[in-house]
């Protein structure tokens, strides 16, 4: 991906902080740390976007089961049987040694 | 480190509702990767589209949508954890089974969730395997990415 250079301002205890995780060898470099910060921030706003929709609405742990139940059978219960039926057949058709 | 997270700490009890946010917070800040399942996602979907408003199920799918495409969260699927299937339906109940096997992927660290009382706690049979100690609260998880450095 493309990238372009921008001029920014940090204060020294953040560049120090972010020296050390380089030096460390966490990152190659200043620019490869800022940006794991940059795609950790914007991951979070998602995420808290999530959070406060959702809180309002709060779930029992008794409505998660029901609903885990549900899901079980029709979604998960059908893939479990064919991925285990499609391991037999590769048993079954992988070569004698 | 990786973490697989449970359908119940993303939606918020009726008691510390801000756990999950905190819980989230410090996974990040940890440089931690969060793990969800193809089956935990079912679960997200169908909770959001029973427990909430039309409008909201639409903002709120579209958000954990965006959240999957930053490539930040990792999926694990049927054919991956699909193998540890049989063992962990000896271990625990048949729909607990599936989360339980994603578990014992090797490299899932912790599964974090809301109902360790009945994941693990009330369940003789998986507290005495090794896989009890994968097994956390969001207090615990937190504790413990606490002692952990900032992005390490």
């Amino acid at each position: 991906m493309a990238m372009k250079t921008v001029q920014i301002r940090l204060t020294e205890e953040q560049l120090r902080r972010i020296d050390e995780k380089v030096k460390e060898g966490k990152y190659p470099n200043r620019s490869e740390a800022i940006r794991d910060y940059v795609r950790r921030a914007e991951l979070w706003e998602l995420f808290s976007r999530f959070l406060d929709l959702t809180e309002r609405r709060p779930l029992s742990l008794e409505t998660l089961e029901q609903t885990r139940q549900k899901v079980y059978h029709n979604f998960l219960e059908p893939r479990l049987q064919q991925s285990q039926a499609a391991a037999q057949r590769g048993r079954k058709g992988s070569p004698a040694r | 480190m990786k973490i697989l997270l449970d359908t119940s700490v993303l939606f918020p009890g009726f008691r510390h509702p801000d756990l999950r946010r905190k819980l989230i917070w410090k996974l990040l800040e940890k440089g931690v990767t969060p793990v969800l399942t193809d089956y935990i996602l079912e679960e997200l979907k169908a909770n959001i589209e029973e427990g909430y408003s039309d409008e909201e199920a639409r903002i709120a799918l579209r958000l954990l949508l965006e959240i999957l495409q930053t490539g930040q969260v990792e999926v694990k699927t049927v054919e991956e954890y699909g193998p540890y299937w049989e063992e962990a339906r000896g271990l625990i109940r048949e729909k607990d089974a599936p989360i339980l096997a994603a578990l014992m992927l090797p490299d899932i660290d912790y599964f974090v969730t809301r109902d360790k009382r009945d994941f693990l706690e009330k369940n003789k049979k998986l507290q005495e395997t090794e896989w009890r100690e994968k097994i956390k609260s969001p207090p615990e998880i937190i504790a413990l990415l606490e002692e952990k450095e900032p992005y390490g």
